[in-house]
């Protein structure tokens, strides 16, 4: 199992060489841009403490969480539809003597590790900018790629489902570009209405964004995290991660294997 | 011979969606180190047949064993034997054509080295050894099926499932494909293809299959076929004014069967030169006459009932 996996991550990897370049804006740019602007620039005007971080350190560990889900989504979406629909690129592997199983881990393997990297440039640089105190910061990037495990395995599900290409942006659109918003990375769920807030603590990026703030102010503060509080984020990340392969592997096995 | 020495052995096969049957019922055995063609018009259930073999469909019903294994739980291990050339060419548009191999091999499992070397020797084989560093979409049509074709070898498979391999190709191109299968042949590679040109079954096939509409109409070798199911001759008769239905009586008077194409009518004999000679002392008049052999394109016609049958 462990074997094939390894080859059909690989597999995307010798691709991804090929075409990085075209990620660099959504995976590097954009969460870094997001940093200066939204935190040290208008942060800059928030004078209070949030939950007892200055602002830019209240937003770091949340945009990390979300570099990882957009990622993931990223990846899970037009690339996925694609290997399936268009390039029969799922097909091809599955002329190899892989399994369903080892093509769909590998894929989602690959896609952690380029959550990783996008992770790790991030909190580098954030490091560099006196954001993070400590390079104990990038004791993040596995957090990272468990959200992105936990956010590209649902989401794989919803896309190997789609025969046009035309609901892909209704993903981006309705559930990747909300949930950014409003996870709690640029504010608490607390502020938001109390009706929303349920829907809110189910998403698998809110609990990502909780693991990653709740460390880094262990990192920075030495604040200390409960183990509970750990086992209980990283249980939902890992139950979203379980739930989502079964279902892609349900959906694969009724459209590739049919 | 029995289900012992069959490399491919399928029973009863079944395979429907829904309630519609695009497989049927069908059986055939395919021997080590043959040819073996499934022969049908667009929609038979051949394709279906062929993802059946490599493990990535999984049949209704039926039972089907190849390389003495199970495709729905030994998928792995007998593709880990297997090449497949599916109807379609799926190759990385962002590699290059010898990336295209190495990459492919390294999922079987190759070492980084042997695999190039693997790709360096198939690329040598399809004859595409100056086009290793270009990218896909610089290449004819001929030499992108040849590059799929050298991907289905990088493992060197035992047997080889080819899907419509030569379907849009040009006639040098097809030639030199024939020749690579011929080759592949030669070295104890087994070859099962689907194809509705039926030149292309002719020339290659030790033995064929029909099928229509998910079922079988005939199984045999190519002079099996024809001896069963054609004439040793066929005389076409051209009407470029289209043909007077009034002859038709007189015309199956002259031949074993008669097939009314279009323009064209069509007479089963077993002399050519005689029933022309007839046609013609029976006072009928086409625009031209052609008297040739009974070929299996008349047979695959006449089993696939796709014309009007007299």
């Amino acid at each position: 199992m462990l074997n094939g996996t390894l080859r059909v991550a690989r597999f995307h990897l010798t691709l991804y060489r090929r075409t990085w370049r075209a990620t660099t804006f959504t995976s590097f740019l954009m969460p870094l841009l997001y940093l200066g602007v939204v935190g040290i620039g208008a942060g800059s005007y928030v004078e209070n403490d949030v939950e007892g971080f200055s602002y830019v350190q209240f937003l770091a560990p949340g945009l990390l969480a979300v570099v990882a889900f957009q990622t993931a989504a990223e990846e899970a979406g037009f690339p996925l539809y694609a290997a399936i629909r268009l390039t029969d690129r799922y097909q091809r592997m599955l002329t190899a003597p892989l399994s369903l199983g080892q093509v769909l881990a590998g894929h989602l393997f690959f896609i952690t590790i380029r959550a990783a990297v996008s992770a790790a440039v991030f909190c580098a640089v954030a490091a560099l900018l006196g954001v993070f105190d400590s390079w104990l910061c990038l004791l993040l990037v596995p957090v990272a790629m468990v959200v992105a495990l936990a956010a590209a395995a649902p989401l794989f599900a919803f896309t190997a489902r789609l025969t046009s290409s035309a609901n892909l942006m209704t993903v981006s659109r309705l559930v990747v570009l909300p949930l950014s918003m409003f996870s709690g990375v640029f504010f608490p769920v607390e502020d938001l209405p109390a009706a929303v807030q349920p829907l809110i603590r189910i998403s698998p990026l809110w609990h990502g964004v909780e693991l990653c703030r709740g460390l880094s102010g262990a990192f920075t503060a030495g604040s200390g995290t409960a183990p509970s509080f750990l086992a209980g984020h990283l249980g939902v990340l890992l139950l979203w991660a379980a739930v989502g392969f079964a279902l892609t592997l349900l959906v694969f096995r009724r459209h590739l294997s049919d | 011979m029995g289900t012992g020495d069959a490399l491919i052995s399928a029973q009863g096969l079944m395979k429907r969606y829904g309630d519609s049957k695009v497989v049927d019922d069908i059986h055939f055995e395919v021997r080590t180190g043959e040819v073996f063609s499934l022969l049908g018009p667009n929609g038979a259930g051949k394709s279906t047949t062929m993802r059946m073999l490599s493990g990535t469909s999984t049949p209704s019903g039926g039972s089907l064993r190849i390389l003495g294994m199970n495709p729905v739980k030994d998928g792995p291990a007998i593709r880990a034997r297997l090449g497949v050339v599916p109807q379609k060419d799926n190759l990385d548009r962002e590699l290059t054509v010898l990336e295209n191999l190495t990459t492919y091999a390294r999922l079987f499992g190759l070492s980084r080295k042997a695999a190039r070397e693997r790709s360096v020797e198939l690329l040598e084989f399809v004859q595409l050894t100056d086009r290793a560093k270009d990218l896909i979409d610089s290449l004819s049509g001929g030499m992108t099926r040849r590059l799929t074709i050298a991907r289905a070898l990088v493992n060197k498979p035992d047997v080889i499932l080819l899907d419509e391999p030569t379907t849009g190709l040009d006639p040098q191109a097809r030639h030199l494909l024939w020749d690579r299968l011929r080759e592949l042949k030669r070295n104890g590679v087994t070859v099962v293809l689907t194809t509705h040109y039926m030149d292309e079954a002719e020339q290659l096939s030790d033995r064929i299959t029909i099928v229509d509409r998910g079922r079988i109409v005939a199984s045999g070798t190519p002079a099996q076929l024809l001896r069963a199911h054609g004439t040793p001759e066929v005389v076409e008769l051209r009407h470029d004014d289209g043909c007077d239905p009034s002859h038709l009586p007189a015309l199956r008077s002259l031949a074993e069967r008669v097939e009314v194409l279009g323009s064209r009518v069509l007479l089963y004999v077993k002399s050519a030169e005689e029933t022309v000679a007839a046609v013609h002392r029976a006072g009928l008049r086409p625009s031209g006459t052609l008297e040739r052999r009974c070929t299996l394109e008349d047979v695959f016609l006449r089993l696939t009932g796709r014309s009007l049958v007299e």
